[in-house]
């Protein structure tokens, strides 16, 4: 089988071309494939919505019809070798389209993300969620987030975003900044 | 905490959070199947979420029968959709081929920049693969890829079939040095199969190529661990050709055929008359034991080792440029011949210490000891001893026979350098940092030196002298013989030895009110995050960064005159 499958979600050329071919069968209504391309981008797509709306219950109604979505539109995907790119299009759209959404309906608080706990993982790794949370900006929280989870470029984040490359970069290295701070600040060893 | 890091943990974090919605995405898509799926079914889907619980349960059956009915119905469709083979085509601009098993061309991928300008405007999707591969080798050749001078092609072909894959390769490797051939280029193709790639893969995302670059990499590495993957990632397929033939390495699995040109290089040849030319040495004369392409600090380089009358140069030459970038010269014990043939016992480590003091015109009182062992280079018995003095360290070899110092290397002060005819008119230490000193406009009492030391720089001696005040870091270069500044570097960074801050300066107190009125806020409607006094471009400044409710601002603040220096404010839900 040429087709592998990994528990993590990137996009290295390969693993684009992998997406890219399961974009393909999808197209063609497998469901199989459709599986392999969720368990390939799952996180990414959950991660990336969670970093736009900042609460994990509307994160996963968007990751639920980003997939609908994929699986209805796979026939409109374009070769272009950014499979991840197109995926995350769709997520971003949808997630902002919940946002005004709620924006109409509510004026709830708008921070109010809660954070899962985590049982595998250094314990401060919640301080590290909660300063992505509240010490970054959404869009350095959305580049962080991208960054981290997929292997995007920045230039191809700054494409998704409809930012400037040199505005991503300064605001990548900015949020990094703060994050270790944040941390250093929490923990005084 | 490494920026790797903090991705790494965010990256697990949300990989262990993520939820699993499959088996309600499938439930969902099976009840869409067969209709468009406009805007408004999605609205709907998301009006009642909740449902996913006795939807997981109904899926588990629903899921199974999906996947069988979708495997049949799709066979038809994946036999010309489904990926056969992956062919990559690395110049240095890298393209993926993905083709079925008809042979026609599913995608093409750009891997690079370069492969970008290479496919622009070609459709090859339906293509047959020789066809593709005729249009892609001419594009690079139009567009100066590939040509006399860097006349190498990669090509790495995946397939589940190691036979097949063996033959399409052979078959592309003949095809590709055919189409150079009509262009009149003797071609140096090198191809691969490529299975079980999951390391690879990893390393071709990180760097960013493509995953048959990564292969020959990988083997150049392992075979030579002084290059590094970094580096070579940067480097085009006819330089990394180049590379495994001069270092001769076992291409294993890789196959070659004809010889990557190094026309855009000056040649062994001439990088040898340039060594010789430089040392003062006539051709006739040199033993050569070494010449050998190689990659330094970010250049490809000609490494040239020979000896002549008793003493053994190295040198490093620039391969497109010619120029010499490094060398060392270093005297064989003159003795060795008669001396060593004899069994003679080794002076010790104690006389070899107190040579080496004796050398360094310091008494054992004096230093402190670091090393002193034997050792054997080129068969060759030798002492290293290293000690410091002070700041200053000391690195001898001496000859384990007779005692003789072989080598040294120091950071000294008030040090001459002898058995060297032109160390009489080196300045010393001293007058280097004295003329450092006086360019800087600082005197002795106000600095303190971390390095003063004489090196060898572009082929000349020079004194590296780093020190550092109050008001920051400076770098100096000044010529060994006369005393002229050849290079400064003033970094006026907060040094760390002075944390108190100057009275000079505004409080943090100030800054923040300053901020603050420039904000049109007040202390209890902000949260300030950092008020960091910073040393930037050689002025004191204060960083600020401070937020009220969703506007997030950042300040720089003049330490010395209050003046606000840069000033951002962004809305946090943009």
């Amino acid at each position: 089988m040429v087709m592998t499958s990994s528990a993590h979600s990137n996009s290295s050329p390969r693993r684009a071309s992998v997406e890219e071919a399961l974009l393909f069968q999808i197209a063609s209504g497998s469901k199989e494939a459709l599986a392999q391309l969720y368990a390939e981008t799952k996180s990414a797509v959950y991660g990336f919505a969670l970093s736009i709306l900042k609460n994990s219950h509307d994160a996963e109604d968007i990751m639920q019809e980003a997939y609908i979505r994929i699986y209805a539109n796979a026939h409109t995907y374009k070769t272009q070798g950014k499979p991840l790119a197109w995926i995350l299009t769709i997520v971003r759209n949808l997630a902002l389209m919940k946002l005004r959404e709620q924006k109409r309906v509510t004026t709830l608080p708008p921070e109010d993300w809660e954070i899962p706990d985590v049982t595998h993982g250094p314990d401060d790794t919640k301080l590290l969620v909660s300063a992505l949370l509240n010490r970054l900006t959404d869009q350095e929280r959305q580049i962080v987030i991208l960054h981290s989870l997929t292997a995007l470029k920045h230039r191809e984040i700054a494409a998704l975003l409809d930012l400037p490359l040199p505005t991503v970069l300064s605001k990548y290295h900015r949020a990094l900044e703060k994050l270790k701070k944040s941390m250093k600040e929490e923990d005084p060893r | 905490m490494k920026d790797r890091d903090i991705e790494n943990r965010l990256a697990t974090y949300v990989q262990q959070t993520t939820p699993d919605v499959l088996d309600s995405v499938l439930q969902q898509c099976d009840e869409q199947e067969g209709r468009v799926l406009p805007m408004s079914s999605i609205q709907k889907i998301n009006h009642h979420p909740k449902k996913r619980t006795w939807r997981i349960a109904l899926s588990a059956a629903a899921a199974v029968f999906i996947l069988a009915t979708g495997l049949i119905m799709g066979y038809q469709y994946q036999s010309l959709h489904r990926v056969d083979s992956i062919v990559e085509i690395d110049v240095n601009p890298s393209i993926e081929l993905k083709i079925n098993r008809q042979e026609k061309i599913l995608s093409a991928t750009p891997l690079n920049t370069d492969a970008d300008v290479i496919l622009d405007g070609m459709d090859l999707k339906g293509v047959d693969l020789d066809i593709a591969l005729n249009a892609l080798i001419g594009s690079m050749l139009k567009n100066g890829y590939v040509n006399e001078l860097r006349n190498s092609v990669l090509i790495s072909v995946e397939n589940e079939d190691e036979a097949k894959s063996a033959a399409l390769s052979q078959r592309l490797t003949e095809e590709v040095n055919k189409l150079l051939a009509d262009s009149s280029i003797q071609g140096a193709v090198l191809s691969q199969t490529l299975t079980g790639t999951e390391d690879l893969e990893q390393l071709a995302q990180t760097y960013g190529i493509s995953l048959g670059k990564a292969a020959v990499i990988q083997l150049l590495v392992e075979q030579d661990p002084s290059l590094t993957f970094e580096d070579m990632a940067n480097l085009s397929i006819n330089d990394l050709n180049l590379l495994l033939s001069s270092k001769n390495a076992d291409l294993n699995k890789i196959t070659s055929v004809g010889d990557a040109s190094s026309g855009a290089y000056i040649g062994e040849e001439k990088a040898k008359s340039i060594a010789v030319e430089h040392a003062q040495v006539s051709l006739s004369e040199a033993a050569f034991q070494k010449v050998e392409l190689d990659y330094e600090d970010g250049r490809v380089v000609y490494e040239v080792e020979f000896s002549s009358a008793g003493t053994d140069y190295e040198y490093e030459i620039d391969a497109a440029e010619g120029t010499v970038l490094k060398y060392e010269r270093e005297q064989k014990r003159t003795a060795n011949s008669t001396n060593s043939s004899t069994s003679q016992s080794y002076i010790g480590e104690e006389d070899a210490k107190m040579k080496a003091l004796t050398h360094a015109g310091l008494s054992s009182s004096d230093v402190q000891f670091v090393k002193a062992e034997l050792d054997i280079d080129d068969g060759k018995a030798h002492y290293d001893v290293e000690f410091y003095s002070g700041t200053t360290e000391y690195d001898y070899e001496v000859d384990a026979y007779d005692g003789t110092i072989l080598k040294f290397d120091a950071d000294v002060e008030n040090f001459t350098i002898p058995t060297n005819d032109s160390s009489a008119s080196y300045l010393g230490d001293a007058k280097a940092k004295a003329a450092a000193l006086q360019h800087a406009n600082l005197s002795e009492g106000d600095v303190t030196f971390t390095k003063v030391k004489l090196d060898h720089d572009d082929g000349r001696m020079i004194y590296d002298v780093e020190f550092y005040s109050s008001s920051g870091d400076y770098e100096y270069e000044i010529d060994a013989f006369s005393g002229a500044i050849l290079e400064w570097d003033c970094d006026a960074k907060h040094s760390g030895q002075n944390d108190a801050s100057s009275p000079d300066y505004i409080s943090q107190d100030q800054a923040k009110s300053i901020a603050l009125e420039k904000a049109g806020l007040s202390d209890s409607a902000v949260t300030f995050y950092k008020v960091n006094l910073d040393y930037d471009d050689g002025r004191a400044l204060y960083e600020l960064e401070f937020k009220s409710g969703s506007m997030e601002y950042e300040a720089e603040i003049d330490a010395v005159s209050g003046a606000i220096l840069d000033w951002d404010s962004e809305r946090d839900d943009d």
